[in-house]
């Protein structure tokens, strides 16, 4: 099996369903000729050309509105945002007419919007973000967020392969920092939970970036679980509760601003239905409620680390 | 045009007897614009009807008991109650429903155009658009992205006065036609109570869409002629305004031709409230959706369900 990084995974689940599917197409903002603003598409444009890896203008509203008219006519539009931010200015759009459209008039919307995300990097308030807790609370949007190579590419196959509207989370910092062995051709992972490393005295669970965060850790602690939620739109309940049975102890852990996180909504799923395992108090980690800042010290000051993540462990193993 | 007289008549007065929840909307004086446009569409083209245009939906084929239904919330209506009033589009007559947020369908619109372009069909896309609506950015990010790729699609602006309460003349500082031309997208302004110049307007500019001959901005000149919803007494319009335009109403301008060539009106108009009478004892009887499917259908569940073609009454487009 070739070794990929997260960034090649997802190019390889884009360059497999073009290939396979004539009704897949891209479309997003200097993905053409350029390849996109982190090379994603890179090469896309000579083997597929311009109709199908579509340059389109600085409008994301446009962006998500377009894509959504060619879902509905049987086409599989995956949109790609330049930086999740920006989809901020497309959220109505997804929200109120991808999201809604299958409840209200049984019409499918099978379209992909990719969202290039997450902080560490000194890209300031506005190139840093992780929303995806705002599309888990807008009903019929499914939300995913990979955190290994080889989930990168089977939830990407399977976000285009779904009939409904998929919001790709895809972690910048992990485009190149992360690496993995990765099948060939196109296989689909389900919208589930996986155990990145199997534990019985505590399970961090968590998603995205925080994952390899979480296994770094805890690497030298004795028998730390590491739940890797993948989904969050389905929330894979009957994972969470089952690691939390068998451990007793919780860290949940966000890089997206703690209030009504993802995060937050996984320490609700055990309050309601893991409440009687619990041998201490649920613990979060989440970046505080600020915008992200620009300068190193202080974005390394807000955004969950290794070290504070180590030590949320320790004190609750300690509790 | 009759048909969508009728039935919003028939739809206000179950609004009054509290027979249709939420709010009421209609497009009373303003039949032509969707009646014209619709006839001049093809089945396999597509369309986002908007909330004064319910003539387009009686064109591609929506029966009239299923739309009385969907004013009240029933099992029946075309959204089967998940969504209320004029906010629907039937997918099995190539109609996405539209949104409240206003003027998203023009995105939409866009897409559907793309999809026609990318498969290398010769079909249009059309959506509907009030004048305030075009003061959003989905107005103009929608017609700048048609004009730059040249899509098969047609806007048709409904200029008429006015935005719930807002005149024009605080909408917007140019013409929306104007507008529309320095987007690259052609732009026409036709008499909107008119039905036969908007059917030319529009066939014309599905022709051109069709052909790959790029956008058009139709806009029709008409007026809203009820307030902007049931709840609205439109004080706020001046008398010698609406008198204007009520001498222009679209219904008499059409009758007057008709009779002309020898139509029997009456019998029209007896066969139009004769169905009218049948779909709202049907709608009537129909039962309120089960409570117990409120959940159902947030998301699809196996193969993604697609557009179907509606009626196209007019066969003009057959061997187009
Ligand atoms: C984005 C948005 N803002 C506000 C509203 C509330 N609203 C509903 S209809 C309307 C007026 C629309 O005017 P216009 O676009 O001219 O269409 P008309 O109703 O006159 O046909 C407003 C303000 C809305 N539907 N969408």
């Amino acid at each position: 099996m070739p070794e990929l990084t997260y960034l090649q995974a997802i190019s390889s689940a884009l360059r497999d369903e073009l290939r396979a599917d004539e009704r897949v197409f891209l479309l997003g903002e200097d993905i053409g000729a350029f390849g996109g603003a982190f090379k994603v598409t890179h090469g896309f444009h000579e083997e597929f050309g311009a109709d199908r890896v579509m340059d389109t203008p600085l409008a994301e509203t446009a962006i998500i509105g377009t894509a959504v008219g060619a879902a509905v006519s049987g086409l599989r539009p995956v949109a790609e945002m330049q930086f999740a931010d920006f989809i901020a200015c497309g959220f109505d759009q997804l929200v109120n007419v991808a999201a809604k459209m299958h409840y209200r008039q049984g019409l499918a919307v099978p379209m992909v919007v990719r969202l290039p995300s997450g902080g560490g990097f000194s890209g300031g308030p506005f190139h840093s973000q992780n929303p995806e807790a705002w599309f888990m609370h807008s009903p019929g949007l499914k939300v995913v967020a990979p955190s290994t190579a080889e989930d990168a590419k089977g939830l990407l196959h399977a976000a285009i392969q779904d009939p409904n509207p998929v919001v790709f989370m895809e972690h910048k910092h992990l485009y190149r920092r992360v690496r993995g062995e990765v099948q060939d051709g196109i296989y689909t992972t389900p919208f589930k939970a996986r155990i990145a490393r199997r534990g019985e005295n505590l399970t961090v669970i968590t998603y995205g970036a925080m994952v390899p965060a979480a296994l770094e850790a805890t690497a030298e602690l004795d028998g730390v679980e590491v739940l890797d939620l993948r989904s969050l739109t389905p929330l894979d309940v009957e994972a969470i509760v089952d690691s939390v049975s068998r451990c007793s102890k919780v860290v949940i852990v966000d890089e997206a601003n703690a209030t009504c996180a993802a995060g937050a909504q996984v320490s609700a799923v055990i309050a309601e239905h893991a409440f009687e395992m619990l041998d201490g108090p649920v613990k979060r980690i989440a970046t505080p409620d600020v915008p992200i800042p620009f300068s190193p010290p202080l974005e390394a000051a807000v955004l969950p680390s290794v070290t504070r993540i180590r030590e949320a462990c320790d004190e609750l193993l300690g509790y | 045009m009759l048909m969508m007289r009728g039935l919003e008549a028939r739809a206000l007065s179950l609004y009054k007897q509290g027979k249709v929840p939420g709010s009421f909307y209609d497009g009373y004086g303003q039949e032509a614009v969707s009646a014209g446009a619709a006839f001049a569409m093809a089945a396999e083209d597509r369309l986002c009807i908007l909330h004064r245009d319910l003539a387009a939906h009686i064109v591609r084929g929506v029966e009239p008991a299923r739309i009385l239904a969907q004013y009240m919330g029933r099992a029946s209506g075309i959204t089967g109650g998940r969504d209320g009033n004029v906010h629907f589009g039937d997918r099995n007559r190539g109609c996405v429903g539209m949104v409240s947020m206003l003027p998203d369908m023009m995105c939409v619109a866009n897409g559907l155009a793309l999809a026609f372009k990318l498969r290398g069909q010769k079909a249009a896309a059309l959506t509907f658009c009030g004048d305030g609506a075009s003061s959003r950015g989905d107005f103009h990010e929608a017609l700048n992205w048609a004009g730059v790729q040249r899509l098969g699609v047609i806007f048709v602006l409904e200029n008429n006065q006015y935005a719930y309460s807002t005149p024009t003349s605080a909408q917007f500082a140019v013409d929306p036609v104007k507008r529309a031309e320095t987007y690259g997208v052609r732009g026409v302004s036709v008499d909107g109570n008119d039905a036969e110049a908007m059917f030319a307007a529009v066939h014309e500019a599905r022709t051109r869409a069709a052909n790959g001959e790029g956008p058009t901005l139709v806009e029709a000149q008409t007026m809203r002629m009820h307030g902007h919803a049931a709840h609205d007494d439109m004080r706020y319009v001046p008398k010698e305004l609406v008198e204007h335009w009520a001498a222009r109403d679209p219904i008499k301008l059409q009758s007057k031709r008709l009779k002309e060539l020898g139509v029997d009106l009456d019998a029209l108009q007896r066969d139009v409230d004769a169905e009218i009478d049948a779909a709202s004892q049907e709608a009537l009887a129909s039962p309120m959706p089960d409570p117990d499917t409120a959940l159902d259908g947030v998301f699809c569940e196996g193969e993604a369900t697609e557009l179907a073609d509606g009626l196209a009454p007019w066969s003009g487009w057959a061997h187009a």
